[in-house]
């Protein structure tokens, strides 16, 4: 080749080739990790709550001086929340960017108000928004919450999602709902609940769930935090945790067990027409704390009245969540649906479409068995 | 021109894997999902392979009797110059057809997922220069280029379903064949097509080195079940992580299933772009053997210039150009089943009987 025609082509290449259309730098964008959904005082509008990353203000080693916060939360009012989105543009000087977004905080009025299907709309369609992000729901006002300034963690959205994460530890903590996990309840026409978090006396907790009804796809009802433990159960996702034992169940004293693990089967049996369900929880456990004086657990069948006394403990948690949902609500937030589905797909078949009317009829009968793997160090306190 | 001259085994299965796997596997969960509407999707995905393996044969069959001939070759061999002539028009439209809607797609996802406001122009020119590049040397260098490539794309694939397993819930796939067995068979009209591909065995007719019977056949199952199996082992993730229920709404549920793979603080925290990368790969080896068919195919209709791939890549070009938008392609991609299912059974079948009473075989030892 000609080395002015090589020369050409090179000049050429360096032209078409560096072009980019998507640039954005770094420094352009406006990195939100927390966004919050409301609706306005009057009730009759939309407000979002985006949590900006301030990039200048975050503490750095040297530097510990106590600033102002290194977050800026913008809350903007409007009809849509693609709207607000764009508005902020008229307040911030950097564009929003959602590729980063840690957690979407909701208030129990705007699943009120509006249908859980369509606010997720805007989270599922673009693609700058993840299936991973985890969504809360709150019943305080979601712009105090992002507001609230955590005290180890430095932004008020990383602060709830790590909350969340400690569900290996608590069985009381619900376990994250991703957005995708959201959009999968809904497009499959179920209950389900998302995990919820409290201003209590100036600090975020997270306590309790809210239910979001299939049908209307409506806010319905709150979980507490006490109930947490059975619908952990039901969800088979109890990893860790305690069993806390009363006193009115054991004469020497309270116990606390540790969960080391725990499974739990769900058993159908259709008779003609009759459904029937059997729900088998298997926990292992140890001897965390006793407050009792006197037993030994040297000797044989230490375990036998604290094993039973959990067995009773757990059974009546897993009833009255059962009681929650058939009795309280008649919603089937527990997802018990898919077990029928899974295990009896012709009676399911049959009675999808009644489903709604035929859970709280459902007779299910909860059977636990926990055993004590463990009693610590020592044998302390023995007789 | 390229120094390959023969293909060993190992080689075409590379080919036929490298061209069936494209964007059947981004889009097919979805239609599969809607049409059988069970967790037994995958079931469908083995009836799929079963059908073409049937349909192989006939293939087999033709390359035996015409051993060394391409299928525009053969076409006007058996059939005669007139009817040859427009057997062959209709495999390069075909050719082209395919070729534009697998560009459309793969552009659509680049614009969707990687480069947002870069015309499509630009994606769909830039793509299809390159693969012109590769084509320009002939048939050699596409073959080495798969070989490339191909170890690369199993990688992903696997790393892919490694990381998924975290997400996935067994729970969504079942319950277990216990949909009704009409449903799942139905699911054969969409799975089959994801198997578009195994006609190169025609295409590279020149290039093949054991022609008998059985070596062809050999190599022909082994690369419908290798890819039957990713097919099925990404179906199940797919269902696992997103439902069946959730597949069905989800524009590109493959990409999606990447999308909601994250690990807090690790090197690969986002690593459906990695996944991204990996795919384009695999849309790029199917494009370019369907341009390569098509140019090999407008040698066969007029006077061989060296103007072909141009042509074929303009006609390409409009081609993808020409549907407003995505809704406009998932609308055209059922006119594609119908035309590929003419131009990759019935012209075949066709060739076959006609060749079959002329019995004027080729067939050597």
């Amino acid at each position: 080749m000609h080395p002015l025609k090589s020369i050409f082509i090179w000049m050429v290449m360096l032209i078409l080739l560096t072009g980019c259309w998507d640039i954005k730098e770094i420094e352009d964008v406006g990195i939100i990790v927390g966004v919050g959904l409301d609706v306005d005082s009057n009730d009759d509008n939309l407000t979002m709550v985006n949590q900006y990353v301030v990039p200048g203000k975050i503490p750095t080693q040297q530097d510990s001086s106590p600033q102002s916060v290194p977050f800026q939360n913008i809350s903007m009012t409007g009809d849509t929340f693609f709207e607000i989105i764009r508005m902020n543009s008229l307040e911030s000087n950097r564009p929003p960017n959602y590729t980063h977004l840690k957690s979407i905080l909701s208030s129990t009025k705007i699943f009120e108000k509006e249908r859980a299907d369509q606010v997720l709309d805007i989270f599922i369609r673009d693609h700058e928004f993840r299936r991973t992000t985890p969504v809360f729901i709150t019943r305080d006002p979601v712009l105090d919450i992002l507001n609230t300034e955590p005290e180890k963690e430095v932004f008020p959205a990383i602060q709830i999602k790590s909350l969340s994460e400690n569900y290996q530890i608590n069985n009381k903590n619900p376990k994250n709902l991703t957005v995708g996990d959201m959009s999968q309840y809904i497009s499959e026409k179920k209950s389900f609940l998302i995990p919820g978090v409290s201003l209590e006396e100036g600090k975020v907790k997270s306590s309790g769930a809210g239910i979001i009804e299939a049908k209307s796809s409506h806010y319905l009802g709150w979980i507490d935090i006490d109930d947490m433990e059975g619908v952990r159960y039901m969800h088979n996702n109890v990893v860790g945790g305690f069993i806390y034992l009363k006193e009115e169940k054991l004469k020497e004293g309270p116990v606390i067990l540790e969960i080391k693990g725990a499974n739990t089967k769900f058993k159908t049996n259709v008779q003609g027409d009759d459904l029937k369900m059997k729900v088998q929880v298997n926990i292992s456990s140890v001897l965390a704390e006793d407050w009792g004086l006197g037993r030994n657990v040297f000797k044989k069948s230490w375990k036998n009245e604290l094993e039973e006394a959990a067995n009773e403990t757990i059974k009546e948690k897993i009833e009255r969540i059962l009681e929650l949902a058939q009795q309280e609500y008649q919603t089937d937030f527990l997802n018990l649906s898919k077990w029928v589905q899974i295990h009896e797909p012709k009676y399911w078949e049959k009675h999808e479409k009644e489903w709604d009317k035929l859970f709280p009829e459902l007779d299910i009968s909860v059977d636990v068995h926990t055993e004590i793997t463990d009693f610590g160090t020592q044998n302390f306190n023995a007789k | 021109m390229s120094d390959l001259k023969q293909m060993t085994m190992l080689q075409l299965i590379v080919v036929f894997i490298s061209t069936m796997i494209g964007i059947g596997i981004i889009l097919m969960p979805r239609d599969l999902a809607k049409e059988v509407d069970s967790p037994d999707l995958w079931v469908s995905i083995i009836f799929g392979a079963l059908a073409v393996s049937v349909v192989i044969c006939i293939y087999v069959t033709l390359a035996v009797r015409y051993p060394g001939l391409t299928f525009f070759e053969m076409s006007s061999t058996i059939m005669g110059k007139f009817f040859g002539w427009i057997f062959n028009f209709l495999f390069v439209v075909y050719s082209l057809i395919v070729a534009a809607y697998i560009l459309r797609i793969t552009a659509g996802i680049i614009n969707n997922y990687l480069l947002d406001v870069t015309p499509l122009y630009t994606v769909v020119g830039s793509f299809l220069l390159v693969s012109m590049y590769l084509i320009y040397n002939g048939a050699g260098d596409i073959v080495r280029f798969f070989q490339l490539y191909f170890p690369i794309m199993m990688f992903m694939f696997f790393v892919l379903c490694l990381l998924s397993i975290k997400n996935l819930d067994m729970q969504n796939v079942r319950p277990v064949l216990q949909n009704n067995f009409g449903a799942t068979f139905s699911g054969i009209k969409i799975t089959f097509f994801s198997y578009l591909g195994m006609e190169f065995l025609l295409i590279f007719a020149k290039l093949i080195k054991k022609r008998k019977a059985k070596h062809l056949l050999v190599t022909m199952w082994t690369s419908i079940s290798l890819t039957a199996l990713i097919y099925v082992v990404f179906h199940i993730i797919s269902i696992g992580v997103l439902g069946v229920e959730e597949l069905k709404e989800i524009t590109f549920p493959t990409i999606e299933m990447a999308k909601s793979i994250e690990f807090q603080g690790f090197f690969f925290e986002r690593f459906e772009l990695i996944f991204l990368f990996g795919w384009l790969t695999t849309a790029f080896t199917s494009f370019t053997a369907y341009t390569y068919a098509s140019t090999l195919g407008f040698k066969s209709l007029f006077k061989p210039t060296r103007w072909f791939l141009p042509v074929a890549g303009v006609f390409i070009f409009i081609l993808t150009m020409l549907p407003k938008g995505l809704t406009e392609v998932f609308h055209y991609s059922t006119h594609i089943q119908i035309i590929s299912f003419m131009a990759i059974v019935v012209l075949p079948v066709i060739l076959l009987i006609v060749s079959l009473f002329r019995g004027n075989s080729y067939a050597s030892s």
